[in-house]
C-alpha cells in the first residue's frame, strides 16, 4: 500500500491550489506516470473488495451464533478499512457491503429483494455511517500527511537556510542551493547571475547551459516570471527557470532539470519548497552581493588613506636614506682624493647601508600596498622549520653572526604563503636586531587550534602603553633610523592569513612578538600522514 | 675570456654591470630590447646571457624562447625585482638557469655568474663535495663531516640533484620532476617534507641552514661556498 494513491488518484481534493498565474512546476508535472498511479489505485480497490468478502465469509461461517443487526457493525470494520486506501475504496466498500448484506444475510436470504421496508433503513444508515467514517478517515490522514510534508518542507528549508547562512560567495550560495535542490526534488539544478556587462553566467552546477535554456533563463530573469518547461512562457523549453528574487531586484535565476525517469520524492507540493528555498537564496545572494560592496567600498577608503600616507612616506622617509647616497656619492666623486681612506670607507659603507634602508622601505611599502589593497594569500602547507629557516637565511647579512636560538618542532606544519610569511619572520627579526640586543630567540609551538610563533629579544623592551600602536603605519618606536613600516607590514600579512600578532614584554628584559596562527589540527596531522604514507 | 650578454633596458644598470664584469675581466656585449638581444645571441654566441624580465618590446621571456630547449644552449640569469617570484618561476622552468633580485651587490652577481658558467665545463666527479658534504655517487654514499649518514633512496636522490647543480637554485617542479617523475610536478608538500628530513641529516641546525636553503615561493639551492657577508670591517 503507498501513500501516493491519494494525490495520483481520481480524486485529488484538498490541496492548497497553486498560485494564482503560476504553473505546476516542472518536477511535480512529470512525477509519477500515470500507469503507475493506476496500478496502485486498482490494487486500493482489489483490498476495499476483499475486505467486503472477508466480512462476508466470516459473516456466514458465524451466521448461526450472531443476530442480524450484528453484522452491519462488521461490515462498518470493512468500510472503515478500505477508507484507509483512499475516497473512492471507501465508497466502494460502502456500496459493496450494503450490497453483500442484503444478498447474503437479509431474509430472503441470497436474492437481493427484502422481506420487509425497514430493512431499506438499515441499509441507509449502513451507507451513511461508512461514508461519514471514511470522510473523517481520509481527512485525518490527509491532515496527517500535510503535517509531515510541512514538516519536511521546514526541515528542509531550515537546513538550506543554516547551510546557506555560511556561505561567504555568491558561488557558495548557488552550490548550496544546487545542493539542496538535488537531494530534494531529485532534479539538476544550476544557478545562474548576472556579470558585470549584466549577461546570465553560471554560479554553479548544469554547466554549461544550451542556448536555448539560456534564453530562457534571460528571459525569466528580464521579466522576473517563471519561464520555461510546464510554464505559459516558453513551455516547450526541457528547463524550468525560476528568477531568484530580493526585493525589487532580480540577483539570479534558478533552472532546474529533471535528471532521471525516477519520480519526485517529494510527493506533495514540491513548488511550494521550490519557491521557499529560491527566496530564501535570493536573500542570501543579495547578502553576499552587500557584504561584498561594503567590502569595496572599505577597501577603497583603506586605498585611498594609504596613498596619502605613502606620499608622505616618500616624501620623508625615502629623501632620507637618498639623501645620504647623494652627499656620500658626490664627495667622494669631487674630493675623493683629498680624503683619508677611513673616511672614504666610511662614505662608501654608508651609500651601502642606506641604499639597504632604501630598498627595505619600498619593499615594505610594495607588501603594505599590496596586502592592503586586497591581495590573497596563496596558502600551502609550509614546515614551519623551513620558513623559519628560509627567513634566518635572508637575514643572515644583517645579523652579521649574531645568533638566534631556535627552538621549531620538525612535524609542526603551517598553512601559509610562504613569500609573503618570510617577510614577516625577516621583519620581525630586522626589527629586533635594529633595536634590540641579542640573544634572539625564534620559537614556534602548537597551543590548541593555533601556531605560535615567537620573535623574543633582549632590547630596551616596549615602549608602555604603546604596544598596539606599534603596528600601526609609520610609527616608529625609537630613534633609530627607518619608515616605520615592517610592524605594519607584519601585521597586515598575519591578518591576511587569519592570525593575530602581539607584542608584550619578555620575562627577564625585552620584548616578544607573538603571531597566533589559526592551523587546524586535524589538517595539519592528516596533511603531514598523507605525505608520509602516500609518497609517490 | 667569457663573453657575457646584458639584456636590459636600463642604460645605469647596464653600465654598473659592465664596468663590475669588465673589472672581473669579462666581455660585455650590451642589448636593450628582445630583438636586440636574439640577434646578439645569434651573432656574438656569448658564454652567457643576463636577462631583464621587462624590456620594452615584450616580456624577457620571450629570449628564452627564441633560444629554445636545445641543449647545449647558452646559460640564461634572470634579473628581476623581489615580489615577481611567480615570473621567476615561469623563467627558470622556461630553461632559465637562475635569478638575481634586484637591487643587487656584486658579489652575489659574481657568485651566480661562476655557478652557472662552471655548468657544463666538466663532467661531475664521482665524488662530489659541498662544504662538509660529501656524496659518493658510484657508492651512494653520503658523509658529513666525514661521519656517514643513512640517506633514503629518495633523499639521496633529492641531495645528489641539487649537488648536480651546485650553487643554483632548482624550482620545486624541477626536482619533484627529477626525483618523483613527471606526475608529481605540482605535489610542492612531498618534496617539503623530504627536504625537512633531509636538513635533518645533513645541517647541523636544520631550522637554520647552511648548506640547502629556502628560495621562498621559488626553490631550494645548494650552496657551493659558504656565504662571505659583506662587513664593514675596521670601520663597524
Amino acid at each position: 500500500m503507498t501513500q501516493r494513491d491519494d494525490s495520483a488518484g481520481p480524486v485529488r481534493d484538498g490541496r492548497p491550489p497553486p498560485q494564482a498565474g503560476e504553473p505546476l512546476p516542472a518536477a511535480d508535472a512529470d512525477a509519477g506516470p500515470p500507469r503507475r498511479a493506476e496500478r496502485a489505485t486498482a490494487r486500493s480497490y482489489a483490498w476495499a473488495l476483499a475486505s467486503v468478502a472477508a466480512v462476508t465469509a466470516i459473516g456466514i461461517a458465524t451466521f448461526d451464533y450472531v443476530t442480524l443487526t450484528e453484522i452491519p457493525m462488521l461490515y462498518l470494520i470493512a468500510i472503515m478499512l478500505a477508507s484507509l486506501l483512499g475516497r473512492g475504496p471507501s465508497l466502494v466498500a460502502a456500496s459493496l457491503a450494503v450490497a453483500a448484506f442484503d444478498f447474503c444475510f437479509v431474509p430472503p436470504r441470497f436474492t437481493f429483494a427484502i422481506a420487509e421496508v425497514r430493512y431499506l433503513l438499515t441499509f441507509a444508515v449502513m451507507f451513511a455511517c461508512g461514508l461519514v467514517i471514511s470522510t473523517l478517515v481520509v481527512r485525518l490522514r490527509r491532515e496527517q500527511r500535510d503535517a509531515v510534508t510541512r514538516e519536511q518542507r521546514t526541515g528542509r528549508l531550515q537546513a538550506f537556510t543554516r547551510d546557506v547562512a555560511s556561505a561567504t560567495g555568491i558561488a557558495d550560495v548557488a552550490t548550496v542551493l544546487a545542493h539542496h535542490l538535488e537531494d530534494t526534488l531529485d532534479v539538476a539544478a544550476a544557478v545562474l547571475v548576472p556579470d558585470p556587462a549584466d549577461r546570465l553566467v553560471a554560479a554553479s552546477g548544469l554547466a554549461p547551459l544550451a542556448a536555448p535554456e539560456l534564453a530562457v533563463a534571460q528571459w525569466a530573469f528580464d521579466h522576473r516570471e517563471v519561464a520555461g518547461h510546464g510554464t505559459d512562457t516558453m513551455a516547450g523549453a526541457r528547463a524550468l527557470c525560476v528568477p531568484l528574487v530580493a526585493g525589487e531586484a532580480a540577483v539570479g535565476v534558478l533552472v532546474i532539470q529533471r535528471r532521471s525517469r525516477a519520480p519526485a520524492r517529494l510527493g506533495a507540493d514540491p513548488r511550494q519548497l521550490l519557491d521557499a528555498l529560491a527566496r530564501q537564496a535570493a536573500l542570501a545572494i543579495a547578502r553576499v552581493q552587500y557584504a561584498g560592496q561594503a567590502r569595496e567600498a572599505e577597501l577603497r577608503a583603506r586605498t585611498e588613506e594609504l596613498r596619502s600616507s605613502l606620499l608622505s612616506a616618500v616624501s620623508h622617509d625615502l629623501r632620507t636614506p637618498l639623501a645620504v647616497i647623494t652627499g656620500a656619492a658626490t664627495s667622494l666623486v669631487e674630493h675623493g682624493e683629498r680624503l683619508t681612506p677611513a673616511a672614504r670607507g666610511d662614505l662608501l659603507w654608508s651609500i651601502v647601508e642606506d641604499a639597504r634602508r632604501l630598498e627595505r622601505v619600498l619593499s615594505n611599502l610594495l607588501q603594505l600596498t599590496r596586502v592592503e589593497t586586497g591581495l590573497q594569500p596563496t596558502k600551502e602547507w609550509v614546515p614551519a622549520e623551513e620558513i623559519i629557516g628560509a627567513a634566518l637565511t635572508r637575514t643572515e647579512e644583517a645579523r652579521r653572526g649574531r645568533a638566534v636560538e631556535t627552538d621549531v618542532p620538525c612535524d609542526l606544519l603551517l598553512q601559509i604563503d610562504p613569500v609573503l610569511f618570510e617577510q614577516v619572520l625577516i621583519n620581525l627579526l630586522e626589527n629586533a636586531i635594529k633595536h634590540a640586543a641579542p640573544p634572539f630567540a625564534l620559537r614556534a609551538q602548537r597551543r590548541g587550534t593555533d601556531v605560535e610563533i615567537e620573535v623574543a629579544d633582549r632590547g630596551p623592551g616596549l615602549p608602555p602603553g604603546e604596544t598596539r600602536r606599534l603596528f600601526e603605519k609609520f610609527v616608529r618606536a625609537s630613534t633609530a633610523p627607518g619608515a616605520g613600516l615592517g610592524l605594519a607590514v607584519v601585521r597586515a600579512i598575519v591578518q591576511a592569513h587569519g592570525g593575530t600578532v602581539v607584542a608584550e614584554p619578555r620575562q627577564g628584559g625585552g620584548a616578544v612578538f607573538r603571531i597566533a596562527l589559526p592551523t587546524p589540527m586535524v589538517a595539519a596531522t592528516s596533511q603531514l600522514a598523507a605525505i608520509a604514507g602516500a609518497s609517490p | 675570456m667569457t663573453t657575457i650578454l646584458v639584456i636590459d633596458d636600463d642604460r645605469q644598470l647596464r653600465r654598473y654591470l659592465r664596468t663590475v664584469l669588465a673589472g672581473h675581466g669579462h666581455r660585455v656585449v650590451e642589448a636593450a630590447t628582445v630583438a636586440a638581444g636574439i640577434e646578439e645571441i645569434g651573432r656574438c654566441s656569448p658564454d652567457l646571457v643576463l636577462l631583464d624580465l621587462g624590456l620594452p618590446d615584450g616580456d624577457g621571456l620571450l629570449v628564452l624562447t627564441a633560444i629554445g630547449p636545445g641543449k647545449p644552449r647558452v646559460p640564461v640569469i634572470v634579473l628581476s625585482a623581489r615580489g615577481q617570484e611567480g615570473d621567476k618561476v615561469i623563467a627558470l622552468d622556461s630553461g632559465a638557469d637562475d635569478y638575481l633580485t634586484k637591487p643587487f651587490g656584486a658579489g652575489e652577481l659574481m657568485a651566480r655568474i661562476r655557478a652557472v658558467v662552471r655548468r657544463g665545463a666538466a663532467a661531475l666527479p664521482d665524488v662530489i663535495t659541498v662544504g662538509p658534504i660529501q656524496i659518493d655517487q658510484p657508492r651512494h654514499e653520503v658523509t658529513v663531516d666525514t661521519k656517514l649518514v643513512h640517506l633514503t633512496p629518495i633523499e639521496f636522490k633529492l641531495l645528489l640533484e641539487l649537488a648536480r647543480h651546485p650553487g643554483r637554485v632548482l624550482t620545486h617542479r624541477q626536482l619533484l620532476h627529477e626525483v618523483w617523475g613527471p606526475n608529481a610536478i605540482d605535489q610542492s608538500h612531498y618534496l617539503r617534507v623530504h627536504v625537512a628530513a633531509l636538513r635533518r641529516k645533513i645541517e647541523h641546525d636544520p631550522a637554520q641552514p647552511q648548506w640547502l636553503v629556502t628560495e621562498a615561493g621559488v626553490g631550494y639551492r645548494l650552496r657551493d661556498a659558504a656565504p662571505t657577508p659583506l662587513t664593514q670591517g675596521a670601520s663597524s
